[in-house]
């Protein structure tokens, strides 16, 4: 083939940086500083696609299914069911690093807790969200399990006011 | 349409790369296609090539490769779609030749991880995950949710919640995920272009990883490997003028794609509840099959190569593809039937759950699954005899698919 890699093991490596900060991400205005803001009041509003009557959480401009604009805003219910759901190892240092920063370490995530993800479908809505799963021992979890909305003590308009869901129910295993 | 077979295949082999650059690794595919073939470089009339964006840390690499295969005063058309590339650069190239456009193309796509710092993230992924990661702080996510967030990581977040969703869906345990997770590194042992080789490799070696996030194990993760594969096109005129004696011949090709699963751009919620729902698998296999004149995929294909980073989507996309009911995959590997032996083989290679070159991925398969047609891919060959076989591609947010079905002779003949 007579390629230029035959007559060196390695390719070169050459040093150097570079300043990316032109770099703009246009994010949609208004959908979810809305959702957002009626999470002081508790509130879940999701959009409603007026075509196909799918209702989004979190809410989304256009209904993919219809390719049509979802300009009505419905509020849903609190409660949901666990559709499926992912459960994490207890959590040590050193493991969870995201962006050179050390979760456990910088104290963000408890060292020796396990973390329960649950992709949750909200009644009355046609899109699942995925959220932390709290108030529960991993082992009790179980799919099509009802659970309802966990807020913050102080809810002040944000997107960690919704601090997960939890079971709606007492659940007993013998 | 014009019929069109695949006359030649090439890949390099897969893994480390750090001898070669980008330009080299394509080259390397670029030629073995073209000796495999038996032609010259100056019987190839247009290249489709295709990469992931901005894996490899170098945005635009065709602008340097072309030279290095030939392309100069040729038509040349780069792909991106995502994981999907591989399959849809394939796609290119079959359109192509059975448009009329060109009576021979030459198909490459590749992908070279470890020229990024950390493979895949760098360029590829982070701009999309930060970028989104940076709104949803914008609109007041806390620390802790963002570290929540974090755990499930990327591509393999996204799997994992598909994993999960399927286990839901079929009933099938972790086990299943360890014994699929197993036969791959037990095929690819025998395969030389694969990445990550375990002879020997049993269930229990992989329930012996550690658990990243339930159900997904270290040992169900595919390795991030640099590689390029490549398929050279012909139409029927030209496999004859050019003396070509075995080849691989395209039946049937589809495409869908997908609304996005997961919270979408922006967090937004979209109408994709169950991730492992695939409605453009589906899709892709239903036209595909119709176009390769196909009624019962079970009995009259023979084998597939399917794009399964993750055990999971191996038995999920089974399903999605026509080979098993929904949710029985799990059973037919229980009894050995998708085994290199058996009488459904899936992904013989080893697959992308060993040999992960984003790029190259859903190129291989069709690469994988013609050498299969034609009896050379060597100690990997399947045991039984193959006449049709599909080769399956899957990418972006979940949502991409290609789906290729080859023969051992035209369709209609």
């Amino acid at each position: 083939m007579g390629l230029i890699k035959e007559k060196f093991d390695k390719t070169m490596q050459v040093e150097g940086e570079w300043n990316i900060g032109a770099y703009r991400w246009k994010a949609p205005e208004g959908y979810l500083d809305e959702y957002v803001r009626n999470f002081k009041e508790r509130k879940i509003i999701g959009t409603l696609c007026t075509s196909c009557g799918r209702a989004y959480v979190p809410p989304r401009e256009i209904c993919a299914r219809c390719f049509t604009e979802t300009t009505e805003k419905v509020e849903v219910s609190q409660y949901g069911e666990v559709l499926a759901f992912l459960v994490s190892p207890p959590l040590e240092k050193g493991k969870v690093v995201i962006a050179g920063i050390d979760a456990v370490q910088a104290g963000f995530l408890k060292e020796g807790e396990r973390i329960i993800l649950a992709m949750v479908r909200f009644e009355g809505t046609a899109s699942s969200m995925v959220l932390p799963l709290i108030n529960i021992e991993p082992e009790k979890v179980r799919v099509g399990m009802k659970v309802k909305a966990v807020w913050a003590e102080e809810c002040q308009g944000k997107l960690a006011d919704l601090v997960g869901v939890e079971p709606a129910f007492e659940v007993k295993y013998e | 349409m014009r019929r069109v077979a695949i006359i030649g295949c090439g890949q390099s082999k897969h893994g480390r790369r750090t001898d070669v650059n980008q330009a080299e690794l394509v080259a390397e595919a670029v030629w073995a296609a073209i000796e495999d073939a038996n032609i010259g470089p100056e019987d190839i009339e247009a290249y489709a090539v295709g990469n992931m964006q901005g894996f490899g840390g170098i945005c635009q690499p065709d602008l340097v490769f072309a030279d290095y295969i030939a392309a100069g005063g040729k038509a040349m058309q780069r792909v991106a779609t995502g994981g999907t590339v591989g399959g849809s650069t394939a796609h290119l190239g079959y359109y192509e030749v059975a448009s009329g456009m060109y009576d021979v193309v030459l198909a490459v796509s590749w992908e070279k991880h470890t020229d990024s710092a950390e493979p895949g993230a760098t360029t590829g992924l982070l701009h999309v995950a930060f970028a989104n990661l940076s709104y949803m702080m914008k609109i007041g996510m806390d620390m802790r949710s963002f570290a929540i967030m974090g755990l499930a990581g990327a591509a393999a977040g996204i799997s994992a919640y598909q994993a999960a969703f399927y286990m839901a869906r079929s009933g099938c345990r972790i086990e299943h995920f360890d014994m699929v997770a197993a036969k791959a590194r037990r095929n690819a042992a025998k395969n030389k272009y694969a990445h990550l080789k375990w002879p020997n490799c049993t269930p229990e070696d992989i329930a012996k990883t550690e658990m990243l996030i339930w159900p997904m194990r270290f040992g169900h993760v595919c390795p991030a490997s640099d590689g390029a594969s490549c398929v050279i096109y012909a139409n029927e005129d030209a496999v004859r003028r050019l003396g070509v004696k075995e080849v691989a011949w395209v039946k049937g090709v589809a495409a869908y794609a997908d609304e996005e699963a997961d919270q979408g751009e922006s967090y937004q919620g979209t109408a994709v509840v169950d991730y492992s729902d695939q409605t453009g698998a589906i899709l892709s296999a239903k036209k595909a099959y119709e176009r390769a004149g196909i009624k019962d995929p079970r009995k009259e294909i023979d084998m597939a190569e399917i794009y399964a980073p993750f055990p999971h989507q191996e038995l999920m996309f089974s399903e999605r593809l026509g080979f098993f009911d929904d949710g029985t995959a799990w059973k037919a590997v229980e009894e050995g039937v998708t085994e290199i032996d058996g009488d459904f083989p899936i992904c013989p290679s080893g697959g992308v759950n060993t040999t992960n070159a984003i790029g190259s991925s859903g190129m291989q398969r069709v690469v994988e699954a013609a050498l299969q047609i034609m009896g050379k891919a060597e100690d990997h060959q399947v045991p039984k005899d193959v006449r049709n076989a599909v080769a399956h591609a899957w990418g972006g947010q979940v949502q991409f698919n290609t789906v290729m079905v080859l023969g051992d002779r035209p369709k209609g003949w």
